[in-house]
């Protein structure tokens, strides 16, 4: 399982490949990206890592006890992103469909609620407001 | 005692994105923050909605446990304790 945040880009395939047991019957790969909401040419991404690292485990650990996953991964990216790049990319596995698209909402909604990450716009040189 | 502030989006627009402050012993969070305000004009109308009243949004954590399931405002600092100020999380 690969919890974790990192600037770089994120290799989806890899982590499928190595996320799959023959315990799955379904994989669900939830992908959050850069919308280009009109006003905006990029992203800065903002988070406190040493706490959202935990919070994604423990995150992690409430899906697997919730939904009896087989597997989860996320990784969440920081930095500045610009339009149409991958921000964050949820991967869980389970025996059926099921309990995968449960689980993979409940860890993106999870997220959203309590990781402390933060979103700014950025238009050129300027920088507007922090998304909530 | 030395404390550390980490301080992460809005707020690192109106103060330091990490200082590190010394107070005596017996401080609180609430000394913590009134030392701030003083510091850094501006940051008291980001954090208070009235004094002594942390807006809703703000979270305050004190070496990674919200203060809020400690003892608030009152909640004991201690020497190398790191305090982080940020908004409700936007991740996702």
């Amino acid at each position: 399982m690969v919890l974790a945040l990192q600037k770089e880009d994120i290799d989806i395939s890899a982590l499928i490949k190595n996320s799959r047991s023959t315990k799955d019957g379904a994989q669900v790969v939830f992908i959050g990206c850069v919308r280009d909401d009109g006003n905006m040419d990029a992203l800065e991404i903002e988070a406190f890592v040493p706490v959202a690292e935990k919070d994604l485990r423990d995150i992690s650990a409430e899906a697997i006890e919730k939904f009896g996953l087989t597997s989860v991964d996320i990784i969440h990216r920081y930095g500045r992103l610009e339009l149409g790049e991958t921000i964050v990319v949820i991967l869980v596995g389970a025996g059926h469909r099921s309990e995968a698209y449960e689980g993979s909402r409940y860890i993106i909604e999870r997220l959203k609620e309590k990781v402390p990450i933060w979103k700014q716009e950025l238009s050129g040189n300027a920088r507007g407001e922090w998304v909530h | 005692m030395k404390i550390t502030v980490k301080a992460f989006a809005m707020f690192r627009e109106v103060m330091d994105m990490q200082i590190e402050l010394e107070f005596p012993d017996g401080a609180t969070v609430r000394t913590l923050l009134t030392s701030l305000t003083a510091r850094y004009e501006g940051l008291s109308e980001v954090m208070f909605a009235a004094p002594d009243t942390l807006r809703d949004f703000v979270n305050i954590l004190r070496n990674g446990r919200n203060i809020h399931f400690i003892a608030g405002l009152d909640t004991p600092l201690d020497n190398g304790d790191i305090i982080a100020l940020f908004p409700p999380a936007a991740g996702g």
